[in-house]
């Protein structure tokens, strides 16, 4: 075996009153796919950061290709790894050519060459060469996102790291996008690290995934191994929520987390539909659809935030 | 409406050189503003607390009435341009500054941590990513600063520094609405040009809206340069306060200078707004000459406890605490006597047969004043006068030119004046006879440092021509000649001393 591209020795991150990352060892290799997968607040997201360190650790040692990431100039250790976020972040003032050319014109290559690499690069995302003069808000959610990934591949980075970079996105660009990274994946023969909370997603990405809790690795594994011998008894859950629908422990709140939720404006006599919450088990949203052909769902204070119907609730369960 | 369109057609000359003395002030002010608020702004946008105390500041600094700002900067700065363009920028700043700030820290930090981890310098991220992104809102900020330095920069005109505010001052005075207008709708107009030229401003790319200002600053410094180095020369520079009488009498001194070595440049300026204003600026070296009165300097300048009688022991007085005190040259004063006074409409006095000041006590019941506030402050002015003639009556405080219209209105029937104002003549009115002497005697001559009068005796001797000269009738025909006849002060003035062989023709 290689040795590690990315080591993690012992890394612990402590915020204010709060241990983010506990004694995290963690070694990731070249050309791996990794998926880091947990629920919010599980110090995926925090792990993440700390490899280009954007976060700072507050004890062990981060090393990629073999020397610790404090031991690198900044702007050299940023080049090496290129970042996607959830939000996009999208420079509003520039150009897509523009934000693509960052770090190429940051390093100083010829003109000629950076128009080269941006037309090349929108190509293999499926953008044609009218987008490199739009600005980024005349663009949807997943062309952005196709910009954010090319952005970050321009400096041509050994790593790439993805925070959540598709769960803002509806399902159908998702689902492209899911397959545009891979195959991206295996033409650039990069490492990617990939945080996400979505299992299903973490499955179908990962070479190997690792599942966070509190801050702890509960256990890192290829797919397989994780599906077919769960660590313990969180791991098997928080798997088998996913993969197989027990209707009892589905609530409202993941359907809206996965887009499923419809957000049209409800009119008529739909406005008195039965309503539910986001706690509201997905197995009950089934039982009214029985009767009904929308559900209303309410947020906390009671204002309703969208509907759901049959084609909808059919929809997310082929996901499973 | 014809008479607006004849001032416009009289004064466009002047009206175009004070356009640019404002765009000129205006322009410098907003500059240093920015070059100050702006990188204040980044320099403070990761410390809240300290942001807060800067906003707070600044905030403080723009309730400071502008008059009160531009006399506390006279001893340390002067007069002129200046101090205006220092006054401007303290009002200017708070806008930018609170501006800039919230830009900054509005940015989505998604987007800064996208900068970060792409390996962005602070620097580089500054340029170009947080400032593109926050040049709307610090452009809306300095668009409200604009304004607001357009609009207050019509006071600059008080300190000598020119501008729109000449005009206004100018018309208050002379009671010329025409004037007045013409002042207030060129600010104005000024004031919207500039907003839109901002817009258009911001419509611009970064960079090339960053060329256009440096390229601007460039030009404007060039031009400022040369306005100082044209100054540098050997002239000589005459004040005068705000008024038609005092920009006779400078105009006169300019003739007479000049008349003696044509070779001497003499500048000009006419119209500044307070007595303080001018004292401070001769003794700064400002200016180097300008018509005071004796009263004024007992009671203004030199704040004497005692005040003799007579003219002549008033002004030996004057002199002597002007010589000990600032090291000032009192040249000798001329003959009339420009004192404070109470007048009546004709009609009024003939009525009560009113002749004195004591004549009022018969009418005391129906008496109704209006008077300047520096009449009822001054301890020489109403509250010695109703000691001393033991006289009750309600005053109401008035801008000068309002007391005129009030008393012609009959809002008021008695009003305060000076002995040589045009305006009795203009309006009717009877100068009531101070005859308890209660008014102090004013008579103008004119002040320089002594050093200036040791390195120019011709100047002093040519001055001196007009001692004992210009008799009240005299002063108060010129007078109005230029507030309701429109004569230039020039014209007249040269016209006095042509008649009176002073010089020649």
């Amino acid at each position: 075996m290689d040795s590690p591209l990315i080591e993690f020795d012992e890394v612990s991150k402590q915020f204010d009153n709060q241990l983010a990352v506990d004694h995290l060892n963690l070694a990731i290799q070249p050309g791996e796919f990794f998926v880091l997968v947990g629920s919010s607040g599980s110090g995926k997201t925090t792990t993440l950061k700390m490899i280009n360190r954007l976060v700072t650790a507050s004890a062990g040692t981060i090393r990629v290709a073999g020397r610790s990431v404090e031991d690198y100039d900044l702007p050299e250790l940023r080049w090496k790894i290129g970042y996607v976020l959830q939000q996009i972040a999208l420079f509003p003032t520039m150009t897509v050519a523009k934000n693509v050319s960052v770090i190429p014109d940051m390093q100083h290559l010829p003109n000629r060459a950076v128009r080269k690499l941006v037309s090349q690069l929108l190509a293999e995302v499926g953008l044609n060469d009218h987008f490199a003069n739009r600005m980024p808000r005349e663009l949807s959610g997943g062309q952005q996102q196709r910009v954010g990934i090319i952005r970050a591949l321009a400096g041509k980075p050994p790593i790439l790291l993805m925070d959540e970079p598709f769960s803002a996105l509806d399902p159908l660009a998702r689902e492209a996008l899911q397959g545009l990274i891979l195959k991206l994946h295996r033409d650039y023969q990069n490492t990617v690290v990939f945080v996400t909370h979505d299992m299903n997603e973490a499955l179908k990405l990962g070479d190997r995934i690792g599942i966070m809790k509190n801050g702890k690795l509960l256990q890192v594994g290829t797919p397989k191994e994780i599906t077919t011998n769960p660590a313990n008894q969180f791991v098997a859950d928080f798997f088998s929520n996913n993969r197989y629908s027990d209707l009892n422990k589905i609530l409202v709140s993941q359907l809206i987390e996965t887009g499923f939720m419809g957000t049209s404006k409800i009119i008529g006599e739909d406005r008195s539909a039965p309503a539910v919450g986001r706690s509201t088990t997905l197995k009950e949203v089934l039982r009214l659809l029985t009767s009904t052909p929308l559900v209303r769902v309410l947020d906390a204070r009671g204002k309703s935030i969208g509907w759901f119907n049959n084609e909808k609730v059919v929809q997310f369960l082929s996901t499973l | 409406m014809h008479q607006f369109m004849q001032t416009l057609i009289d004064r466009r000359a002047a009206l175009i050189q004070a356009l640019g003395q404002h765009i000129q002030i205006s322009f410098w002010a907003l500059l240093i503003a920015i070059l100050i608020a702006v990188p204040a702004a980044i320099w403070v946008r990761r410390s809240p607390k300290l942001a807060q105390i800067i906003l707070q500041f600044t905030g403080i600094l723009q309730t400071i009435p502008s008059l009160a700002l531009l006399g506390l900067l006279i001893p340390f700065v002067g007069i002129g341009t200046i101090p205006a363009v220092i006054a401007l920028v303290v009002y200017a700043l708070l806008p930018i500054f609170q501006n800039t700030y919230i830009g900054l820290t509005n940015i989505d930090p998604s987007v800064e941590e996208a900068a970060d981890a792409m390996g962005m310098s602070p620097t580089r991220k500054l340029l170009r990513v947080e400032l593109p992104m926050t040049m709307p809102v610090i452009i809306s900020g300095i668009r409200t600063s604009t304004v607001l330095i357009i609009g207050t920069a019509t006071l600059a005109a008080l300190i000598g520094a020119g501008g729109l505010g000449n005009f206004i001052l100018l018309g208050i005075d002379r009671d010329n609405s025409s004037l007045i207008l013409l002042g207030a709708i060129s600010a104005a107009a000024l004031a919207v040009g500039m907003s839109y030229l901002i817009t258009i401003l911001e419509k611009l790319k970064f960079r090339t809206a960053v060329f256009i200002i440096s390229a601007s600053v460039i030009f404007g410094g060039g031009f400022a340069i040369y306005n100082v180095a044209s100054k540098i020369n050997n002239q000589v520079i005459i004040a005068g306060k705000l008024g038609a009488e005092p920009e006779i009498l400078i105009n006169m001194y300019r003739d007479l200078i000049v008349a003696k070595d044509p070779k001497m440049t003499v500048k000009l300026k006419p119209n500044f707004g307070k007595t303080s204003f001018l004292f401070s600026a001769l003794k700064n070296n400002q200016i180097d000459i300008y018509p005071e009165f004796t009263g004024t300097v007992l009671e203004t300048l030199t704040k004497s406890k005692d005040t003799p009688q007579g003219s002549n022991a008033i002004y030996q007085l004057a002199k002597r605490q002007l010589a000990s005190q600032d090291q000032l040259r009192y040249l000798k004063p001329m003959a009339y006597n420009n004192t404070y006074g109470l007048a009546v409409s004709s009609q009024f006095a003939r009525k009560y047969h009113l002749k004195t000041i004591s004549d009022l006590r018969k009418v005391t019941g129906i008496l109704k004043a209006g008077m300047t506030m520096e009449f009822m402050d001054r301890k020489d002015g109403l509250k010695r006068v109703k000691r001393r003639y033991q006289l009750k009556f309600p005053v109401k405080g008035m801008e000068p030119e309002l007391r005129y219209k009030a008393i012609q209105a009959r809002q008021v029937n008695l009003i305060d004046c000076y002995s040589t104002d045009s305006q009795l003549r203009q309006y009717h009115l009877t100068l009531l006879k101070d005859n308890l002497h209660v008014f102090p005697t004013y008579q103008g001559a004119p002040l320089m440092t002594e050093k200036f009068a040791q390195q120019h005796p011709e100047i002093v001797t040519s001055l001196n021509q007009l001692a004992g000269r210009i008799t009240a009738k005299q002063i108060q025909e010129m007078n109005y000649e230029v507030n309701v006849l429109n004569e230039s002060p020039a014209k007249v003035a040269r016209h006095y001393l042509v008649r009176r062989q002073l010089i020649k023709g």
